[in-house]
């Protein structure tokens, strides 16, 4: 009896000290807060793009005469893999997306690990300068160089005045001009700074002293090369590999501006034609394909190279590097090293920059004009004013400075959050949930992304509003993608945070919100600060992701390019590119001037 | 205490959300009762009343098809002082943007002026945008021209050649005319056929659209020229195998009609010299002979050589400055002036003086290929007067509408 009696007492003192002791790690809370965050960011719209694929819309009605909107059908999934229109749509779109995707690793991996070797491993001069300019054709668009490469490379085909090289009196060939070789070396040259990084960062790691006693026991430079080097660089190259491919496998600016002349599409682009066609299931279908190759990627290489990884871990002597000797060669090295990223920099910039000043747009230099620049209104076709005179250019800038700035604070300060929930809680199932969704975004292609919170925040859906057409949503679509990369910096910034400084502060009777506030925030600071920049460059040049998203209202410079882009407004386009890459590079050379950027979490858009 | 707090919290948020959905009938109904619009729309309007009011309003936005709103807004906020946020997305874009905010219930755009099918067939019958005929020009308009929806203007796609390359019209080798729509599927022609991707421009998908629609007349040119037609596999009739033929011809897609008419106008001397031709394009650019230097000719073609296109202005549902939205209408109708007092045509140039006073906002419109609906309305030197329409076929929206995923399915099959 009096058991019984007690029982319900001692169960809520037991739940209510359970709750104190609870509230006193707030990093679970915080976790779960974080966690419904992800949902809302990650899980419901992949459900709910599964849910757009597999039902019928308003739209299908008018095809499938049987249609009723919201039941449940295969009809999409039918068209987009089995139909008569499959080849058309997905198959051969996808061939190209692949081998898109493969002939740039194919090409900037070894570029990128060459530089790094000669950087890291080497006697080369000047590194820090090297080292910093070589990532400059990565913080530019990658479509920047697209539009260059149009610029001197248009031939015959499209008519009008031709290109920079026809104009010399060079017959350029369609394969040059359009479609698979322009679109591939165009990104190589963006993403070959990404794999130098991403390299680089291993081989600083790699003990050489490994290297040094295979050559001691007479093997030779070869064999070392063979059985030492690359072994022990293998995850690392494996991991920039999958890395860059599947970025590479969803980009949509590039192969937009140089496929459309010879009808080359990919994926990424023809996502784009049928969602702003408003073909909704079919883009949904084809969106799901796209992250699922991304998961397959990265699968797979989880399991062909996720074994041979544990050989990082040897060597815990303390890393010494060896560097290579360049002797003669230097000099020439150095030259030619200079002379290619100088090239991959001040090829587009001048080239956009030239065609911006010229009055057809045909590099005809008698004919320069500073109209596309600052004209006053009138001064150029359609009644437009020069870029920097236009309201709706400024307005466009406003907005790109708007939105950098907002995310980018945003997804730095959640990024420490989540490091925070992830670093507490190691070893938890929880920590392993957050982190593992945080980095989810990574594999699904900007342009899937984009698709994905188009479907989610179109209309509104339960408790969730819609937002199309707000700044809002263009922030949010933000700082979900760069959570793979904030999320790594605050986990990063967090671990070097020794437990007992905040178990210290919590014996002496300190609040979490003061923890936070005096030991936490101001140790973590200086990885938060270059998350932000990192964030604010990225999204100052992302196309892809918001191409989608963006309304009249909330148009961004990227946007505005594209538009010009395609209206064929090629000086006001080209002028704005220039702005855009002024934009990052001044955010860039801020980051790298504080010296702390981490350049590895850099990328996304 | 907490967790009941955060309940309530929830509940309350569910309770705001839902009568936001039913606010907004209430809110649309108010707005059209306010704006006198759908339902409560009248014959005439108090344009003192709309003026002031949309010069309080003091702006307004606009999605338009054309890069020409600009000189028009000009002129606007010339006359009013209202500020004209104008946004020339192209065809398709202005629709897709205003049809997924109506959809999301932002309200940003005021004017919405477009061409497509989907504006007659869907966005109106669903309450998205609404129908505004001002009296100032709806007594001139036929009603097939003013209902369900305001035509702005009816403009011809042509198709364009390059008069320094073909100085007496475009010409295979060995002499013959190039006077035949299937004269572009020809293989002297592969490779060298521009248009505007379809799925990017409303008005070249309607150009497209119209004349696979029109099937039996296409039989009977190729039979005119060519003799007996013999359909390629699995294409259904003449019209289509037409588009099946031009798209496995290679052509060259490009992303605007400008691309299109630099890529044929720019002359020889520019260093413009393979011989290019394109499939209907906006006939109205035969203007950058004069203001770029360009050098294009339009082609004559059998079974039909111009198609004309409706461009239609409205209002979107809730649109937050209507007033300024109607007095914009106005403004880009232009007057009825010329019609009331006789006036045949304008003096020259058109966008000085009495020309200008009369034509408002209609100013940047009035070019060749380019119709007003007003019966008895001058048209611009170089215009061909649209009746008798020998040659011409109009945009056959309901036909569109019913194949147009159809249509679209085959363009990106046979290629595109």
């Amino acid at each position: 009896m009096i058991r019984e009696e007690r029982g319900p007492g001692i169960m809520l003192t037991q739940a209510r000290f359970r709750l104190q002791r609870w509230l006193s790690r707030p990093e679970k809370l915080m976790g779960l807060v974080l966690l419904a965050v992800l949902a809302v960011l990650v899980i419901i719209p992949l459900v709910q793009i599964f849910i757009g694929a597999s039902t019928f819309s308003y739209n299908d009605t008018r095809l499938v005469l049987d249609a009723r909107p919201g039941a449940w059908t295969v009809y999409h999934w039918h068209r987009v893999v089995a139909s008569r229109l499959s080849q058309a749509l997905l198959w051969k779109p996808l061939l190209h997306s692949l081998l898109i995707a493969l002939g740039t690793v194919c090409l900037a991996l070894p570029l990128g690990s060459l530089l790094a070797w000669l950087v890291v491993r080497t006697d080369l001069p000047l590194k820090r300068l090297i080292g910093n300019i070589a990532i400059i054709p990565y913080v530019m668009p990658s479509w920047v160089m697209a539009l260059a490469w149009y610029t001197v490379f248009k031939n015959t085909r499209i008519g009008g005045s031709p290109g920079f090289l026809q104009a010399m009196g060079v017959n350029v060939p369609n394969w040059l001009s359009y479609g698979y070789v322009p679109i591939v070396l165009a990104m190589t040259i963006h993403y070959f700074p990404y794999a130098f990084i991403l390299v680089s960062g291993a081989l600083a790691s790699l003990d050489s002293q490994l290297e040094d006693t295979g050559r001691v026991l007479g093997a030779s430079r070869k064999t070392v090369l063979r059985k030492i080097t690359f072994p022990l660089m293998l995850p690392a190259i494996g991991s920039a590999f999958v890395l860059i491919f599947s970025k590479a496998v969803g980009t949509f600016g590039t192969p937009a501006i140089l496929g459309l002349p010879v009808r080359y599409y990919t994926i990424s682009t023809r996502v784009y034609a049928m969602l702003s066609n408003r073909v909704e299931g079919t883009a949904y279908a084809m969106v799901i394909f796209l992250v699922l190759i991304s998961a397959l990627t990265i699968y797979m290489n989880a399991k062909v190279l996720g074994v041979r990884k544990k050989f990082t871990t040897i060597g815990g002597k303390g890393t010494r590097i060896l560097r290579t000797k360049l002797r003669r060669a230097k000099a020439p090295i150095t030259v030619g090293v200079l002379v290619f990223i100088g090239a991959c920099i001040l090829f587009p910039l001048g080239m956009l920059l030239l065609q911006s000043l010229t009055l057809h747009g045909d590099f005809n230099v008698r004919e320069l004009t500073l109209d596309y620049w600052i004209g006053a209104p009138g001064s150029i076709y359609a009644s437009n004013a020069g870029i920097l005179r236009d309201p709706y250019v400024l307005g466009g800038m406003w907005n790109t400075i708007k939105l950098a700035t907002i995310a980018a604070a945003i997804a730095s300060i959640s990024g420490l959050f989540f490091g925070y929930a992830v670093v507490k809680a190691r070893g938890s199932v929880m920590s392993r949930l957050i982190e593992n969704l945080a980095f989810t975004p990574y594999i699904i292609p900007s342009i899937a992304f984009g698709g994905i919170f188009l479907s989610m925040f179109s209309k509104s859906w339960g408790p969730i509003p819609s937002l199309y057409g707000t700044f809002t949503l263009l922030v949010l679509v933000t700082v979900a993608k760069r959570l793979p990369y904030t999320s790594r910096t605050g986990i990063s910034a967090m671990m070097q945070i020794d437990k007992s400084l905040e178990e210290a502060a919590y014996l002496r009777g300190a609040s979490w919100v003061k923890r936070m506030r005096a030991i936490v925030i101001p140790l973590g600071k200086s990885g938060l600060m270059a998350g932000f920049i990192l964030s604010l460059i990225t999204s100052m040049r992302m196309l892809s992701l918001i191409v989608l998203l963006v309304t009249p209202k909330t148009r961004v410079l990227t946007s505005m390019t594209y538009r010009y882009v395609e209206q064929g407004f090629t000086q006001q386009a080209n002028a704005i590119a220039v702005l855009i890459i002024i934009l990052t590079l001044t955010g860039y050379f801020i980051a790298s001037a504080m010296g702390k950027s981490k350049l590895e979490h850099i990328g996304g858009g | 205490m907490k967790r009941s707090r955060g309940v309530v919290l929830v509940l309350l948020g569910l309770i705001l959300v839902m009568a936001s959905v039913g606010a907004s009938d209430e809110a649309l109904e108010t707005w059209l009762e306010v704006n006198q619009l759908g339902p409560y729309a009248t014959e005439t309007q108090d344009w003192d009343a709309i003026i002031a009011a949309a010069q309080a309003e003091g702006e307004v936005t606009i999605y338009s098809s054309s890069s020409r709103i600009y000189q028009a807004a000009d002129t606007f906020f010339e006359e009013y002082g209202i500020w004209v946020n104008s946004y020339d997305m192209g065809s398709a874009k202005a629709l897709d943007k205003a049809i997924r905010e109506q959809e999301a219930g932002v309200y940003n755009c005021d004017v919405l002026f477009t061409t497509s099918a989907e504006l007659t067939f869907r966005a109106l019958p669903e309450g998205l945008v609404y129908n505004f005929v001002p009296d100032t020009v709806g007594p001139y308009i036929p009603d097939d021209r003013k209902y369900p929806l305001l035509l702005q203007r009816t403009s011809g796609g042509t198709c364009y050649y390059n008069t320094e390359q073909f100085p007496n019209g475009p010409e295979f080798a060995d002499g013959t005319p190039v006077d035949n729509l299937w004269d572009l599927t020809r293989p002297e022609w592969r490779g060298s056929v521009l248009f505007k991707n379809p799925l990017a421009s409303e008005s070249t998908f309607n150009y497209m659209s119209t004349v696979v629609g029109h099937a039996e007349e296409m039989k009977a040119a190729y039979e005119k020229k060519y003799g007996e037609l013999v359909l390629s596999p699995g294409v259904p009739d003449a019209g289509f195998e037409w588009l099946y033929r031009l798209m496995q011809n290679d052509p060259v897609l490009v992303g605007s009609s400008d691309d299109v008419v630099e890529g044929i106008g720019t002359p020889v001397a520019q260093g413009n010299t393979i011989p290019k031709i394109s499939s209907f394009t906006s006939g109205s650019k035969i203007r950058y002979n004069q203001s770029k230097g360009y050098v294009l000719g339009v082609m004559t073609l059998e079974p039909a050589h111009v198609i004309l296109n409706p461009t239609y202005l409205m209002i979107p549902a809730q649109a937050p400055h209507p007033n300024a939205a109607k007095l914009l209408i106005r403004w880009l109708m232009g007057s009825a002036e010329p019609i009331e007092r006789g006036i045949t045509e304008f003096e020259q140039p058109y966008w000085e003086g009495e020309s200008a006073r009369m034509l408002q906002g209609r100013t940047p419109w009035f070019t060749a290929s380019s119709w007003a609906p007003m019966t008895g309305y001058p048209i611009a030197e170089g215009c061909l007067p649209l009746e008798p329409p020998t040659l011409y076929w109009y945009v056959d929206e309901a036909y569109i509408w019913e194949h147009q995923l159809q249509i679209q399915e085959a363009f990106i099959m046979y290629g595109g």
